[in-house]
């Protein structure tokens, strides 16, 4: 059977001040991202051989959730996609605000970056597409919900890269074997190209109507 | 920057690394148990010269009291602390949460011995005050934190809920030799977290056990948990860098599953206490 993510329903540039926003939405969880840059940056925080890179995570309720990690793992597949280097002595920021949190929040968070970076203009050398699993005793579920989450034994955060699909990032909680790995990532890879068509669609459909 | 690439990578061609090291190699490693005297149980771990420490006092809990049902990870109080003189890249909190959702999130120990009764029946809550120092980084320190951490809570015994407070009421000079009468308890250790981290190379390369020069002009890193009693992975952590096809994580994870095994036999930590040993 087919992996079947979640409905995916994605709306463009609807903030007006900040270079490059997108609402995305994967089933019921909500994340709004947004980006300002490439902007100035104050001296202690300029690199000379490269832009500086600044990811926010801003939770509803900011004790649930470790937001570090979040903010850390989202940085770092951020910079190994993004050409930092073509622009130097700036700042490019990333703000993701969670809306609505129904399972998956991390991968939503992912996905919505690379929408708002795709919407901002932003050079990048490929896309991302995040997919979470959640592993029970007999089951491995593709992009469960809240509810199935909490009633699973683990869960793994993948992140694939469009170029060669290769795996950029992965996180998990929980204890997982070796096969659990294996499947989440070949279900995860199934997975990643139906994002990377829906990217490719609604970019399409975003031009269309604007123009 | 630069320079120390090309110094690298001319060793990279010829399969080894700077140190003289292969690819798959750890460095040694040197254990010190019982180090601090005022600690109930304390480990100085060295890789290489990173060198971490980690020291457990029990103590008794007031403030759990109130809750309604107390936790695992209610017992514990995790103070990691990275040498303030080192340079901060952001690593600080990314170690810092890592170790927070690797010890609290996982159930790693048996419980029930901290939780005890008085005479009147009322219960009373012991906690574990675990402080994670870092003397010395030279790369690596993830892995060497959890060694400390597991060799700390494997040799750590603790007198009953009674002695400590009597000790509290009646402060003695040293804390050590009053202890000594009470019989001792242990904590049943669950699960056996070994932790291996290798640096992603630009050029593909994978170096287990990284020092600061290789972390630095490393892409990314990739840090897996084991835990060996089941043989399970307990956490997996890569963050960026080279992007990885699925056929080479694969090959890496059961290759550093194997390494985990091989690594967790040399740990002199439960074989015997006392002095320092080498592998």
């Amino acid at each position: 059977m087919a992996p079947k993510l979640r409905d995916l329903i994605i709306t463009y540039n609807n903030l007006a001040n900040p270079d490059g926003s997108a609402l995305f939405c994967q089933g019921n969880t909500i994340v709004q991202a947004y980006v300002f840059g490439p902007v100035d940056v104050s001296n202690s925080k300029e690199r000379s051989e490269k832009a500086s890179l600044f990811v926010t995570f801003k939770p509803k309720n900011s004790y649930e959730i470790r937001k570090e990690l979040y903010e850390n793992y989202i940085r770092t597949v951020l910079e190994t996609i993004i050409h930092l280097d073509m622009h130097p002595r700036t700042s490019i920021s990333v703000i993701l605000q969670e809306m609505q949190d129904d399972g998956c929040l991390l991968s939503a968070a992912v996905n919505s970056a690379c929408c708002a970076l795709l919407d901002a203009g932003i050079p990048m050398k490929c896309m991302i597409a995040s997919v979470t699993s959640c592993i029970s005793v007999d089951a491995i579920q593709l992009d469960p919900n809240k509810e199935a989450s909490q009633k699973s034994d683990g869960s793994i955060v993948l992140t694939f890269e469009s170029s060669k699909n290769g795996i950029i990032s992965v996180t998990s909680e929980g204890e997982l074997t070796f096969d659990n790995i294996k499947e989440a990532i070949k279900l995860g890879c199934l997975a990643s190209k139906e994002i990377y068509d829906f990217y490719h669609k609604s970019m399409k459909k975003r031009f269309l109507i604007n123009s | 920057m630069e320079l120390l690439k090309i110094h690298h990578e001319h060793f990279f061609s010829k399969g080894i690394r700077v140190d003289g090291r292969k690819f798959n190699e750890f460095r040694d490693l040197l254990v010190n148990i019982d180090s601090i005297e005022t600690a109930d149980s304390s480990i100085v771990v060295k890789i290489g010269s990173t060198t971490v420490m980690c020291g457990i006092k029990v103590t008794l809990n007031e403030d759990v009291k109130a809750l309604e049902s107390v936790n695992y990870s209610d017992l514990i109080d995790l103070e990691i602390a990275l040498h303030p003189l080192d340079e901060d890249k952001g690593e600080r909190e990314e170690i810092n949460s890592l170790l927070v959702k690797l010890i609290k999130g996982n159930v790693l120990f048996d419980h029930k011995p901290l939780i005890c009764e008085d005479e009147d029946g009322e219960r009373q809550y012991l906690t574990l005050n675990i402080e994670l120092i870092c003397l010395n980084n030279d790369g690596n320190v993830l892995d060497a934190f959890i060694i400390a951490f597991l060799g700390a809570i494997n040799s750590l015994k603790f007198p009953d809920y009674k002695s400590i407070c009597d000790e509290n009421l009646h402060p003695q000079p040293t804390s050590k030799p009053s202890r000594n009468n009470a019989e001792y308890k242990r904590l049943n250790v669950l699960k056996f977290p070994i932790s291996i981290t290798a640096a992603l190379m630009s050029n593909g390369n994978v170096l287990v056990d990284p020092n600061r020069d290789e972390e630095q002009l490393a892409t990314g890193l990739i840090s897996i948990v084991f835990d060996v009693a089941t043989e399970k992975i307990i956490m997996i952590e890569k963050q960026g860098g080279t992007p990885m096809d699925d056929v080479s994580l694969l090959k890496h994870i059961s290759f550093s599953k194997s390494m985990a095994t091989k690594f967790f036999k040399t740990m002199p930590i439960l074989q015997s206490k006392g002095e320092a040993m080498e592998t």
